[in-house]
């Protein structure tokens, strides 16, 4: 076997005191996928920009130990990372464009990197693509071409950054598989992932990391056999999100019947949505959609991206005009308020937190709402600290946002929704990226806006919407298919 | 862009692009800045982005000249420049004067900036030695302002939807500012850290020459002609010069 | 250049030319179109803030007219003064910047006023223009209508594009200023 990667780290700092990561040590050799677990803050992404030889040069940190890359090269490493949308270089206008950025950094020859292009397109599944303009492509896409540009290096290693965090099940499945191949034609796979079923699936050996030290190491079958102890340290319910995952997948719908809460049908009605239209220019998304959510539920808000599960969110909310059909509130006509009007009685949190925050504390920013729709600072100040309390942010009042974990940022952009107090909250893929202990919050939460109406999440994460939802309403091509709500 | 200009290597319609303007200001007065004009109008259509560039020479040509005969013949006639003409006639001569080199410039420099990918025309400069680092901010620049603008209009929307006002008095406005500006600042100013790791991640050096997948061509047919493009220019200047 | 700072020029540039829409739907009579020139030279320094001002009008000019190619100079000294302000400290206090701002824009409107004379005979079809127009039918000589109707534009937008960086570089996480080298206010 050919090593090609010796880590032996005593310590790494960041700044004066902070130490990240300790005591690891982990030899990679070729063909063999190394997979990283670890709550939020465990050190996993510390380690991989380590083994990517990234610290110290773009990230400013004190390494105490030895990082050997056996292959040499400049750079020594593929990477790819957690965010489609801002790993690529830009220089390239094309998908080719962009893969050819790295060889072409490198100084290889024209013919060269018409050849190196064309097999990393290949092995990253991304040969269809390579003619697009990459802003135009998907979250997985993209991701596929980052793995592709990364691989287009020619290095022996290859390091993965939670690179399936931001995509839907089905991109993570071809991403996964692109990722397989790779290894059995020769490179070595270092990939940290908050996905334990891909974790697990994926990788010949696993690292598990806890505040920044190795916890338990081995093959999947055997971290496995030792997962009730590791689960009390990660609270991570593999098994049930596993299982789950398989059902959705196998067509089964009956995976909510597992959740063991009563269908709030009898209630009354807090939603109604009737004949919905809207779209963007001349394009209809939303084709006579009607919809009923009855008070003190939580949906899951199901479908193939490009459904119209976002424009419906942003048409209840009135960034996107109704073009025929009429949106109530419980006694409350929403159609003709203005955007801000609207925000006393819906709270839209998006998918990206960093469209939003600007505050210099946690607090300030979640009293923005109430104090914008004209509380008194007093009661502002009160309901932002009553929303941060509901999503586990009460003791990091005084922390800058920009400070906190991207995980908790979205935790931060829910408790500044609910703090205008919205009898409606939905909520935009909110568990992309979050850990065991997020997803729990993120479920409190909902159980929390549960008693003042009620809550929407529009996800891809069917063990959450399983986990922590009451039904699932499936939308399909502009219209709700499918409405399902959990038996007891 | 233009696909017949896309057989060229960009350098050379820069070049004719930049004799032209320099014709224009420079060459002799009467017939010079009208000739500019007239080639750089023929060698737009005949590339086949005729109507742009016609379009782009005239939106600043017409309101230039109709705004300084106005000034001048109109407004405030000055006596000194008047010199027995008509002062509308002379305020007309004065207005052509300014206004027909400059649109002959606009439509000279409108040729190469409607008819030249912005890429090509980075990468020829690339392989003639502009450093790779400002290869890369002009690149990265025209990429990244399609996606700051939808960004800016989602900052609108996730504010708005906080009940941030974008109506009321312009104080009220004012203050909306700050949240409205404030978010896309600081996200593009985050965003920064994690490209400049992807660059990194990918080996590029600021300062070191990059090869190209796909080299531009550069035959020694175009080389005369920018050689003799040249020539030509500095013949301009000269004649300047002397007179 | 570091790359952190090269690649924050794309953004800044793209920031120039995106506050505009943010301009639009608050209907501010301003452009801010040189926020983030002024951003990078707070956070990086004159050279790199040169670089994107003459970069924000190269790409403007490649996108709307090549008229704006012939102001690059007047983007190169706000970029310039706000570097060498930023390195005197004005931007740790929003009062120093707004009063930094005003003189920069002071400048910028001088420094526009020998491009609009050569090239343009003194006016331009804008409002600042009109204005030109209005200053000249008031027997005002040309070169004075023309650096009175384009520094009375500037000095408020610039003065507000300043005050408005120097609120957000307050508003940065500190590891992220710390980063670009800059000391915290406060």
């Amino acid at each position: 076997m050919t090593p090609v990667l010796t880590l032996d780290i005593r310590r790494i700092r960041y700044g004066r005191n902070t130490v990240a990561l300790r005591d690891v040590a982990l030899e990679l050799e070729a063909g063999e996928i190394v997979g990283v677990a670890g709550h939020v803050g465990a050190g996993k992404t510390t380690l991989a920009l380590a083994a990517a030889g990234l610290l110290g040069r773009s990230v400013a940190a004190s390494i105490d130990g030895r990082i050997v890359h056996h292959g040499g090269g400049h750079p020594c490493a593929g990477f790819v990372f957690a965010n489609p949308w801002t790993q690529l270089t830009e220089l390239g206008g094309t998908v080719e464009e962009e893969v050819a950025v790295g060889p072409e950094n490198q100084g290889v020859p024209s013919a060269a990197i018409r050849a190196r292009v064309d097999r990393a397109l290949a092995l990253a599944d991304a040969t269809h693509l390579a003619q697009r303009v990459p802003r135009d492509l998907s979250g997985g896409e993209l991701q596929r071409v980052a793995l592709a540009s990364a691989l287009a290096l020619d290095a022996p290693l290859l390091v993965l950054d939670e690179p399936t965090a931001q995509l839907d099940p089905e991109s993570t499945d071809r991403f996964a598989q692109a990722v397989r191949s790779l290894a059995a034609s020769g490179t070595a796979v270092l990939i940290v992932e908050q996905n334990l079923e891909l974790l697990l699936t994926l990788a010949t050996r696993v690292l598990v990391l806890a505040d920044g030290a190795p916890l338990a190491t081995g093959s999947p079958s055997e971290v496995l056999d030792r997962w009730p102890p590791l689960d009390a340290r990660l609270g991570a319910p593999a098994s049930v999100e596993i299982r789950a995952r398989r059902e959705m997948r196998d067509g089964r719908d009956d995976a909510y019947a597992h959740a063991g809460r009563c269908a709030p049908a009898a209630r009354a009605p807090l939603l109604c949505i009737d004949d919905l239209c809207a779209g963007y220019g001349a394009r209809d998304v939303l084709r006579d959609l009607s919809l009923t959510i009855p008070n003190g539920s939580i949906t899951a808000w199901l479908g193939a991206n490009g459904a119209g599960k976002s424009t419906l969110a942003r048409t209840i909310m009135g960034l996107v005009p109704a073009r025929r059909g009429a949106i109530h509130l419980g006694d409350i006509a929403l159609d003709p308020l203005p955007v801000e009007e609207r925000a006393r009685h819906v709270g839209l949190v998006f998918q990206d937190p960093s469209r939003q925050l600007f505050s210099r504390t946690v607090l300030e920013e979640v009293m923005v709402a109430p104090s914008a729709l004209g509380y008194p600072a007093r009661d502002a100040d009160h309901r932002a600290r009553e929303a941060l309390e509901a999503v586990g942010l009460e003791h990091e009042l005084r922390v800058h946002p920009g400070d906190l974990s991207s995980q908790a940022q979205r935790r931060l952009a829910i408790a500044a929704a609910m703090a205008a107090g919205p009898r409606l909250l939905i909520l935009d893929e909110p568990t992309a990226g979050q850990d065991a202990e997020g997803r729990a919050h993120i479920a409190r939460a909902l159980e929390r806006q549960r008693e003042r109406g009620a809550a929407a999440v529009i996800t891809h994460d069917l063990a959450f919407a399983h986990g922590a939802c009451d039904g699932g309403v499936t939308i399909d091509a502009g219209q709700v298919s499918f409405i399902r709500w959990n038996t007891p | 862009m233009s696909d017949a200009l896309a057989r060229w290597n960009p350098l050379t319609p820069l070049v004719a692009a930049l004799v032209l303007v320099v014709l224009a200001y420079a060459g002799p007065a009467p017939v010079s800045a009208p000739l500019a004009l007239v080639v750089a109008l023929a060698l737009a259509w005949r590339t086949g982005v005729g109507a742009r560039v016609t379009w782009l020479a005239l939106i600043v040509g017409v309101p230039t000249f109709a705004l300084l005969w106005l000034m001048n013949g109109v407004i405030a006639p000055d006596g000194a420049r008047v010199g027995g003409a008509l002062p509308l006639a002379a305020a007309a001569r004065d207005a052509n004067a300014i206004a027909l080199p400059l649109t002959a410039a606009i439509a000279a420099l409108g040729w190469t900036v409607v008819g030249i990918a912005p890429r090509r025309l980075t990468r020829a400069l690339a392989a003639r030695g502009l450093p790779a680092w400002s290869a890369y901010v002009l690149v990265a620049s025209l990429e990244a302002v399609p996606e700051a603008r939808r960004r800016a209009h989602e900052v609108l929307d996730a504010q708005r939807c906080r009940g941030v006002a974008v109506r009321g008095g312009v104080l009220g406005r004012l203050r909306s500012l700050l949240p409205m500006a404030g978010p896309l600042i600081v996200s593009l100013v985050t965003e920064s850290e994690e490209r400049a790791l992807a660059l990194d991640a990918r080996g590029f050096e600021p300062r070191r020459h990059r090869t190209a997948m796909v080299p531009i061509e550069d035959p020694g047919t175009e080389r005369a002609i920018r050689a003799a493009l040249w020539i030509v220019l500095a013949g301009i200047l000269a004649w300047r010069f002397i007179h | 250049m570091r790359t952190l700072a090269l690649a924050l020029i794309p953004r800044a540039v793209a920031l120039n030319l995106a506050l505009g829409a943010v301009v639009q739907a608050l209907k501010l009579p301003v452009y801010l179109d040189s926020v983030g020139t002024i951003l990078v030279a707070a956070l990086v320094g004159p050279w790199a803030a040169i670089v994107t001002g003459v970069v924000s009008n190269a790409v403007l000019g490649l996108l709307s007219s090549p008229t704006l190619f012939a102001f690059i100079p007047v983007a190169a000294v706000i970029g310039g003064l706000a570097g060498v302000a930023a390195r005197l400290g004005v931007f740790r206090s929003v009062a120093a910047a707004t009063v930094t701002g005003a003189v920069i824009g002071a400048a910028a409107g001088l420094a526009s006023v020998p491009i609009l004379l050569a090239l343009f005979g003194g006016v331009t079809a804008s409002g600042t223009g009109l204005i030109t127009l209005a200053l000249r039918a008031m027997h005002l000589p040309l070169p004075v209508a023309a650096a009175i109707a384009s520094t009375s534009t500037d000095v408020v937008d610039k003065a507000l594009s300043c005050a408005l960086v120097a609120l957000v570089i307050a508003r940065l996480p500190r590891r992220l200023t710390a980063r670009f080298g800059v000391a915290h206010p406060g």
